[in-house]
């Protein structure tokens, strides 16, 4: 294909329209409503719902599961799953009507004028099929472009979003390559063309906070390097705060508030809007305070309450709010439903939060809402009295893994390096870092679920290597697990019931009645009916599994509890129920808990210490306070500075941290952390930086620490062995 | 790549090793033996002894093996005393043959196989779908012998439509020289092979319809065509075809059947006249060779999945 015409670039030759009109809407969608079919019945899944979206503008849709959001992006250009189908509305493209177009003629939109990226950017791409041919394959279906032409605009595309060495990537498969630099391609796709609109549905959460920073960077600057607009889904008000012009927040298929982001943010009118924020556990709060969680539930969308679907979890709720569905009204002139006028802050409800109550209610401890926490805030001093009940010395994990073309060769991946930490009785240790950084093995290792290659684990005075099989076995008793994975932590042929029981059986305790009767209890404690207790997990939202989770980890008492992730599959609304659940548990049973997160947020609310680990590593741990306060290593300098925060007077966080995450099979020299370092010098290749003293309690290992050391030499004779104990804990 | 193909052809070769002690111990199991098949069934028990001297019988079970293998990995297979042959000259004659009959009757169960199942999987839970799925069960729990029989009183006894004898001719050639008498024999062993082939093909291709990458290339504004051939199918295909290593021993068990039926001269019938004539060399040499068709089947299959998809390649152990 040769067929250049008059030397214009026909890479960029499609779309016509660009520049013509001002910053008029680009996309107007009016009245969008969505059916799916399940079995004869139907449900709404979204319900009526009408915007636009401004050439270069960025407009958030923020909602929780189930609310709509991506079943909204998906029908603007009809990608909807089998038995869904558009039952109304309207959707124009600069103008053009979308809704009913012939699909030939849909086709050519979709990748061309309107480009989408996804959540899973595993998933997301072909997994036979190179990623040169992936990127090239809008091109030559929308523009006649030869294939050298493709290929070179390819290179183009990567070289755009920041794909190192484009040229070597053109013919690998995506499973060669890391999430970070996969979903970088997924947005290359979308960007082919130079569509005028791009849909990004949830681009963010399956990457690591850094990553998310820096893909959030790399929109932003597309935006205004290309002048498009962007639609972006997420449930994230933290990422809606901080990259968008616009914020739509949706309920059960509908959209219950809107307003320009710094408006919104300044008063919240919807109670299920303000709610949402409130649940999000914030780097500014008062850690002492519970966290609001709203009661209940997102709603089943085949049985959505009438009138308001939020009432029955709204604390505002009256009588009328029952008989109809709220209108899409206010603002200064108080606009009907429909109005498109896209600066109008509106909100769907008969009885808004006025704006005082609103900025009253996020005061900490303003009325009943809000209860002080059962558990309360540890001093430091009053922490340091506490013993170390888990002691972990020189604690090394490595895993064999094939290498070499014959796989024959065999190198280690070391998951844990020459950790030592004591986590004391009746805290909450967490361990924060990347995916990769080697928290969940430190995790499965503290409850002798794996064993150290090397190092010791004691556990109250015992060494749990030394422990013989019998004794292990008791020994459980005291260590359990939550996982992340409310879904697959559970066996879905099983009763919830016998699940829970499942432990007291294995540790025959008490007679059959007597365990029955304690499951009930358990139950009962975090929340669940113990009429449930025959039910089958599927018949549970996602927070009820967790709770049964909660539930089975307790039956038998323990003293430690490792949360792997707990609340990080679930919705905001219901990670707070989980949080605030595992407070008050950890007060009423004195239990230890060693949380696992990747969220810093999520961190500071329930722990009292956190060791930051990267690569396998521990490069730094402190009591939260001083941790969030200063931090000296400057990889945790950069995973807080790109923590979203749902606050528009926030800076927004650019991303700090560099690059990808180098391989733990051939980890950098020196320092690990190195590689992605703003403040790397020669030395950090050459000489390990050992674990020093940061003043009581707080330790990193860094050569260029943002803080000063307390005293040069304490903690550094040893170069971290045990240097964690050396401290003086008094 | 060259590294995983080398790991498994040595895999290969070590079960092939295995396969041959397993099947030489279980026809010393058999009653009878290799001096009364020869010297009938009244031969003296003086008459055997010397016989089983003579003929090295008389050693342990593991000496004789060791003797039976080396002559193996040199090419001897041993003699049939019954056709007057070394067995090697016999399976030379005639493997080509069940080849060629087995060969196409993969391709042709591979072919409408997957293109059934394919376009069950697009018209899912309509009119040819439940069709397809009927049919398919229905010839599958056919027994070969008795759908050859049913082919043949149907399209060669009552309507003379194709011949009811497969070819006789010596040679491979002259047996592909006349295609129409070949085509009974192949469609009554590929026929189970449709029905398994697309049944796979259609959860393996609406598996794949679900998965991300395929609303990714709708978002991209691909048609439904290129969808199905350029992104689907290759990706469906990945489990349908170590299919095909499961499906060959299966196609030679019913090769046995099927060539005693259609008079086929390949290696069924030489198995088949072998056993009833109690040719134990000949048997020997047959089974052995049917197994290591079988490892070399699931070995063609693992290629073909390597080349297919390119994540094989990186697999850890």
């Amino acid at each position: 294909m040769t067929d250049v015409r008059g030397g214009s670039d026909p890479v960029r030759g499609g779309v016509t329209q660009r520049g013509d009109a001002g910053p008029g809407p680009v996309l107007e969608v009016e009245g969008l409503t969505t059916e799916f079919r399940r079995g004869t019945s139907r449900i709404t899944a979204v319900n009526d719902v009408s915007f636009a979206v401004r050439e270069g503008e960025c407009v958030g849709l923020v909602g929780e599961s189930g609310s709509g959001k991506s079943t909204t992006a998906l029908s603007l250009i009809d990608l909807l799953p089998v038995g869904g189908r558009i039952a109304g509305g309207s959707v124009r493209l600069g103008g053009r009507e979308l809704v009913a177009m012939p699909p030939v003629e849909l086709r050519k939109v979709r990748g061309n004028e309107i480009g989408m990226i996804f959540q899973d950017p595993m998933s997301a791409l072909n997994p036979t099929m190179p990623i040169g041919r992936q990127i090239t394959e809008p091109l030559r279906l929308h523009r006649a472009v030869s294939r050298a032409q493709a290929r070179a605009r390819a290179l183009e595309l990567l070289e755009l979003v920041g794909v190192p060495r484009p040229s070597e990537r053109l013919g690998a498969f995506p499973h060669q390559l890391s999430g970070g630099l996969r979903q970088r391609v997924m947005i290359a796709i979308a960007l082919a063309c130079e569509p005028r609109v791009l849909i990004a549905d949830e681009p963010t959460t399956a990457l690591d906070v850094s990553i998310q920073a820096q893909i959030l960077d790399l929109l932003e600057d597309l935006r205004a390097k290309l002048s498009m607009a962007i639609l972006l889904i997420t449930h994230d008000l933290g990422v809606a705060a901080t990259r968008t012009d616009r914020i739509m927040v949706m309920y059960a298929g509908r959209i219950v508030e809107r307003a320009p982001t710094s408006e919104l943010f300044a008063e919240f009118r919807h109670p299920y809007a303000e709610a949402l924020l409130e649940a999000v556990p914030r780097l500014d709060r008062d850690r002492g305070q519970e966290l609001y969680s709203i009661p209940g539930q997102p709603p089943d969308l085949s049985m959505v309450p009438s009138g308001c679907a939020f009432r029955d979890r709204c604390r505002l709720a009256r009588k009328d709010c029952a008989e109809q569905v709220p209108p899409l009204t206010g603002g200064s002139a108080g606009q009907p439903l429909g109005s498109r006028d896209p600066g109008a802050h509106q909100w769907a409800c008969l009885h808004p939060v006025s704006p005082a109550s609103a900025s009253g209610a996020r005061e900490p401890a303003s009325g009943p809402v809000w209860t002080a926490a059962s558990g309360g805030v540890r001093t430091p001093a009053a922490q340091a009295r506490q013993e170390e009940i888990l002691v972990l010395e020189a604690v090394s994990k490595s895993f064999p893994v094939a290498t070499g073309g014959l796989r024959l060769r065999t190198s280690r991946l070391n998951a844990v390096v020459d950790v030592s930490l004591a986590v004391r009785r009746g805290e909450t240790f967490a361990l924060v870092g990347e995916s990769g950084s080697g928290k969940t093995t430190l995790g499965r290792m503290a409850v002798a679920l794996e064993n150290p290659t090397e190092g010791r684990i004691t556990w109250d005075g015992e060494d749990l290597g030394e422990l013989p099989g019998r004794a292990l076995r008791s020994r459980r008793r005291d260590l359990q697990m939550i996982y992340q994975d409310p879904y697959g932590s559970l066996d879905p042929r099983r009763t919830v019931g016998a699940s829970i029981e499942e432990p007291l059986a294995i540790q025959r305790l008490g007679s059959r009645t007597e365990r029955r009767e304690r499951v009930r209890t358990l139950m009962d404690e975090v929340g669940l009916s113990p009429r449930a207790i025959s039910a089958y997990p599927h018949e549970f939202s996602g927070g009820q599994r967790q709770r049964v989770g909660l539930a089975r980890a307790l039956s038998l008492n323990p003293r430690l509890i490792v949360a792997d992730e707990p609340v990080s599959a679930l919705d905001v609304s219901v990670q707070a129920q989980i949080l605030n659940l595992m407070r008050r548990l950890q007060a009423h049973h004195s239990l230890t808990y060693v949380l696992i997160s990747h969220d810093l947020s999520v961190v500071r609310y329930l722990a009292d210490r956190i060791g930051v680990m990267y690569l396998g590593k521990l490069v730094e741990l402190a009591p939260v306070d001083t941790l969030f306060t200063q931090p000296a290593h400057p990889y945790t300098h950069g995973l807080m500075q790109v923590i979203p925060r749902p606050d528009t007077a926030a800076p927004t966080p650019r991303a700090k941290i560099l690059g990808e995450l180098p391989s733990p099979i051939s980890p950098p020299s020196g320092c690990r952390f190195r590689t992605r370092c703003p403040l790397a010098q020669d030395v950090c290749r050459e000489v390990e930086p050992p674990l020093r003293s940061f003043g009581q309690g707080h330790l990193a290992a860094c050569h260029f620490p943002l803080a000063t050391p307390a005293e040069p030499d304490d903690g550094a004779g040893d170069s971290g062995r045990a240097g964690e104990r050396s401290v003086p804990t008094r | 790549m060259t590294g995983y193909l080398l790991r498994r052809v040595v895999q290969a070769v070590f079960i092939v090793i295995v396969v041959t002690m397993i099947v030489f111990g279980l026809l010393q199991l058999l009653p009878g033996g290799p001096a009364h098949a020869v010297l009938g069934s009244r031969a003296t028990p003086a008459a055997v002894a010397a016989f089983d001297k003579a003929n090295g019988l008389d050693n342990p079970v593991y000496v004789q093996y060791g003797i039976w293998f080396s002559h193996l990995v040199q090419g001897n297979l041993g003699y049939s005393y019954n056709q007057n042959q070394s067995v090697i000259s016999l399976i030379g004659e005639r493997l080509p043959k069940t080849l060629a009959l087995t060969i196409t009757a993969v391709i042709l169960a591979m072919v409408v196989g997957v293109t059934i199942g394919t376009v069950q999987a697009i018209r899912r839970n309509r009119a040819f779908d439940y069709a397809a799925t009927s049919v398919g069960f229905l010839f599958y729990s056919f027994p070969p012998f008795f759908l050859a029989l049913l082919l043949i009183i149907l399209l060669a006894v009552d309507t003379h439509l194709l011949p009811a004898q497969a070819p006789q001719a010596s040679s491979v050639w002259t047996v592909l020289s006349d295609p129409r008498a070949l085509i009974l024999p192949v469609v009554t062993l590929a026929v189970g092979g449709v029905a398994i082939f697309s049944r796979y093909m259609r959860s393996s291709v609406i598996d794949n319809l679900l998965q991300d990458y395929v609303r990714t290339a709708r978002a991209k504004g691909v048609g439904s065509v290129r969808l199905l051939v350029v992104h689907v199918l290759r990706n469906a295909l990945l489990p349908v075809v170590t299919l095909i290593g499961l499906f060959l021993p299966l196609l030679l068990s019913g090769a046995v059947v099927v060539e005693s039926v259609f008079n086929y001269p390949g290696m069924g019938l030489l198995f088949w006249n072998a056993a009833t004539s109690r040719d134990y060399p000949t048997e020997l040499g047959v089974t052995v060779l049917a197994g290591v068709l079988t490892v070399v089947g699931s070995l063609v299959a693992d290629i073909l999945y390597a080349v297919l998809d390119p994540r094989v390649k990186y697999v850890s152990r």
